[in-house]
C-alpha cells in the first residue's frame, strides 16, 4: 500500500505533464497558431537539445554559479541571522516586518545601483540572491525558533539547562520542520532572483539569454530557456527536500 | 525521625495578568522529610502545580523560602546544578521530543548534567527494562501508545538518579486500570531508590494508597488546608483497595476536599 502510494506521487504529476504538452501539441496543430507566438513543444525541444551546448551552457553554468554560491552563502546567514534575532522578543518584534519588507521587494531593483559600485561582475548577481533569499529563510526559521511549547522550556529549564543548551538541544532541533520551509523556499527565492538579477544586469545567464532570444523572435529557444530555468529550480527543491526526509524523520 | 528533605516557609506565588492578580499559592508551610511519600490533593486550579514548579526552580516564588536539605534556594537566581541535580520533574503530560528516539529521550537529563560515565548506559539499560521499555527503545514518540509515553516521562526524570521526584498528575490523562497498574511500579521503584517524592493527584484513592501523608489544598486562595497522615502498612498493593481503613482514609479527605469546595462557594 505505502509503496504503491510512493509510486504515485511520481506517477501521477509525470502523467498530468503528458496530458499538458498533449493539449498543447494538438492546440497548435489545430489552430495554426505563429510559431513565433507558441511554438509547438516538440519543437521547442528538439532545438533546445539541438543547441543547448553550443549555445546555452556557457549561460547555464553562469547562472547555475550565481545560484548555488547565492544560496549557499543565504541559508547559514539566515539561519544565523534568526538565531541572533531570535534571543531577544523585542528584536524578534521588530526585525519581523523589516523581513518581510523584504520578501516582498523584488531585488533586481539593486542590479544597477551595485553595478555602480562594482561593475558588470558576477558578484552584483549573488549579492541580488543572497538578499531575496535570506529574508525568506530567515523569517521562517525565526518562526521555528521562537514557538516552543512552553512545558518543554519548562522541562529545560527543570534541568537547570542555560540559553546555549537551551537553544542547541530543543530550540533547533525542535525549530527543524520550520528551518526546512524556509529553505525550500529559499532555493526557489535563489532561481528567481538569479533569473531577474540576469534580466536586469543583461549580458550573460540565462535570464538575459530568454530576453535576447524573445526580442530576435526566436520563441522556442526562448521556451526552451524557461524550461532550463524551471528545471534548476525544480531539482534544487528535490534535493533540499530529500535532505529533509533524511534529517526530519520524526514527521511522517 | 529522619532529617527534613523538603520544607517550605509561608510560599506565596501570585501571578499578575491583565486581568487580575491570581493569588496562587498563599502561605504554604509544607515539610517533607527524607524519604517520604508524600501527595498534594485538592481541586483544578488550586496550585498543586504552581508549588512544585516553584521547589524545582521552574518558576520563583513571590514571596517565602524553600529550603532543600536545609539550604534556602529562592535567593539564587537560578539553584546550583549540584542542588538542581538532586530532583526529578514528571510532567502532567508525557511532553517529549519528537525528534529523540524513547531511549534518547530518557536519556536528556544526562546530556544536559553531562553526566557520562559508563555507568549511565547501563542504568538507562536498567530503567528501560525496570519500566518494560526495552522493545520500544529505538522507536520515536509518535509511534508509541499514551501509556507507554507516560512511562518515558517517569524514568526520565530518574535517570540522573535524583534524591526527589516531584510528580505532577503522572498519571493523570491515562485510564483506571492503566493508572493502578503505574502506581504500583511507582510504589517499587521508590522502594527500590528511596527517593523523597512529592505526588501530585486530585484522585482520593491515588493519594491515599501511594502516600506516607497527603496535603490538602483549597482554591482561591490557593491554599494548604489539611494534613492527613495515613497509618496504613507497607509494602502496599491493590488489595488494600478493599479494606476498610483504606476506604475511612478516602472518606476523610473527600470530606475535606469537598468542604473545602463548600466554603468556596459561600
Ligand atoms: N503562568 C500563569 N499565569 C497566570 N496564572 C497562572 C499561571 N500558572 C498558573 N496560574 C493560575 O494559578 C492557579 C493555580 O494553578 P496550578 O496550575 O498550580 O493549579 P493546579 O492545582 O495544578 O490545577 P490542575 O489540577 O488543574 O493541574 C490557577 O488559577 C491558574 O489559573
Ligand atoms: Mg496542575
Amino acid at each position: 500500500m505505502k509503496g504503491n502510494k510512493k509510486w504515485l506521487n511520481i506517477v501521477s504529476p509525470v502523467i498530468l505533464l503528458i496530458v499538458i504538452l498533449v493539449c498543447w501539441e494538438l492546440y497548435v496543430a489545430v489552430s495554426g497558431i505563429d510559431a513565433r507566438i507558441l511554438p509547438a513543444p516538440h519543437v521547442i525541444l528538439s532545438k533546445l537539445g539541438e543547441r543547448f551546448m553550443r549555445d546555452l551552457s556557457g549561460d547555464f553554468l553562469y547562472t547555475i554559479q550565481v545560484i548555488l554560491i547565492g544560496y549557499c552563502i543565504s541559508i547559514p546567514s539566515g539561519i544565523l541571522l534568526a538565531a541572533l534575532c531570535s534571543q531577544s522578543k523585542l528584536v524578534t518584534k521588530a526585525i519581523t516586518p523589516v523581513l518581510i519588507l523584504m520578501v516582498v521587494i523584488p531585488m533586481l531593483t539593486l542590479v544597477p545601483i551595485l553595478q555602480l559600485w562594482y561593475g558588470y561582475v558576477m558578484k552584483v548577481r549573488i549579492i541580488v540572491v543572497i538578499c531575496q533569499a535570506v529574508p525568506i529563510i530567515c523569517l521562517n526559521t525565526l518562526r521555528g525558533f521562537t514557538k516552543v511549547e512552553t512545558a518543554k522550556r519548562e522541562l529545560f529549564r527543570s534541568m537547570g539547562a542555560g540559553r546555549f543548551k537551551t537553544f542547541v538541544k530543543l530550540i533547533f532541533p525542535n525549530a527543524l520542520p520550520q528551518v526546512f520551509v524556509g529553505l525550500k523556499l529559499g532555493c526557489i527565492f535563489s532561481t528567481i532572483a538569479a533569473m531577474s538579477a540576469d534580466l536586469a544586469a543583461s549580458n550573460e545567464g540565462l535570464g538575459s539569454r530568454i530576453s535576447v532570444y524573445s526580442g530576435m523572435l526566436m520563441t522556442d529557444m526562448a521556451y526552451g530557456t524557461i524550461i532550463v530555468v524551471a528545471l534548476i529550480g525544480i531539482v534544487l527543491f528535490m534535493i533540499v527536500a530529500y535532505i529533509e526526509k533524511k534529517v526530519v524523520i520524526w514527521i511522517k | 525521625m529522619k532529617a527534613s528533605k523538603i520544607r517550605t516557609e509561608n510560599l506565596n506565588k501570585v501571578f499578575h495578568t491583565r486581568h487580575q492578580d491570581i493569588y496562587a499559592v498563599k502561605d504554604a508551610n509544607i515539610d517533607i522529610r527524607e524519604g517520604e511519600f508524600v501527595s498534594l490533593i485538592g481541586p483544578s486550579g488550586c496550585g498543586k502545580s504552581t508549588i512544585i514548579r516553584m521547589i524545582d526552580d521552574i518558576i520563583k516564588p513571590t514571596s517565602g523560602s524553600i529550603y532543600i536539605d536545609g539550604k534556602e534556594i529562592t535567593s539564587y537566581k537560578r539553584i546550583p546544578k549540584e542542588i538542581n541535580q538532586k530532583m526529578g520533574f514528571i510532567f502532567q503530560l508525557p511532553n517529549l521530543f519528537p525528534w529523540l528516539t524513547v531511549r534518547e529521550n530518557v536519556g536528556i537529563a544526562c546530556r544536559i548534567y553531562k553526566i557520562r560515565d559508563e555507568g549511565t548506559q547501563r542504568y538507562i539499560d536498567e530503567l528501560l527494562e525496570m519500566a518494560g521499555l526495552t522493545e520500544y527503545q529505538n522507536a520515536y514518540p509518535a509511534e508509541i501508545s499514551g501509556g507507554v509515553m507516560q512511562r518515558i516521562g517517569v524514568i526520565r526524570a530518574m535517570v540522573h538518579k535524583p534524591e526527589i521526584l516531584l510528580m505532577d498528575e503522572p498519571f493523570g490523562a491515562l485510564d483506571a486500570m492503566t493508572r493502578e497498574k503505574l502506581d504500583m511500579e511507582i510504589l517499587d521503584i521508590w522502594k527500590k531508590l528511596g527517593t523523597t517524592v512529592i505526588f501530585i493527584t486530585h484522585n482520593v484513592e491515588e493519594a491515599v494508597l501511594l502516600s506516607d501523608r497527603v496535603y490538602v489544598m483549597g482554591t482561591n486562595p490557593g491554599r494548604i488546608t489539611r494534613e492527613i497522615t495515613l497509618d496504613l502498612e507497607r509494602p502496599r498493593s491493590l488489595d488494600l483497595l478493599t479494606e476498610r481503613k483504606f476506604q475511612d482514609y478516602c472518606a476523610e479527605l473527600t470530606e475535606c476536599i469537598g468542604h473545602v469546595d463548600l466554603r468556596k462557594v459561600k
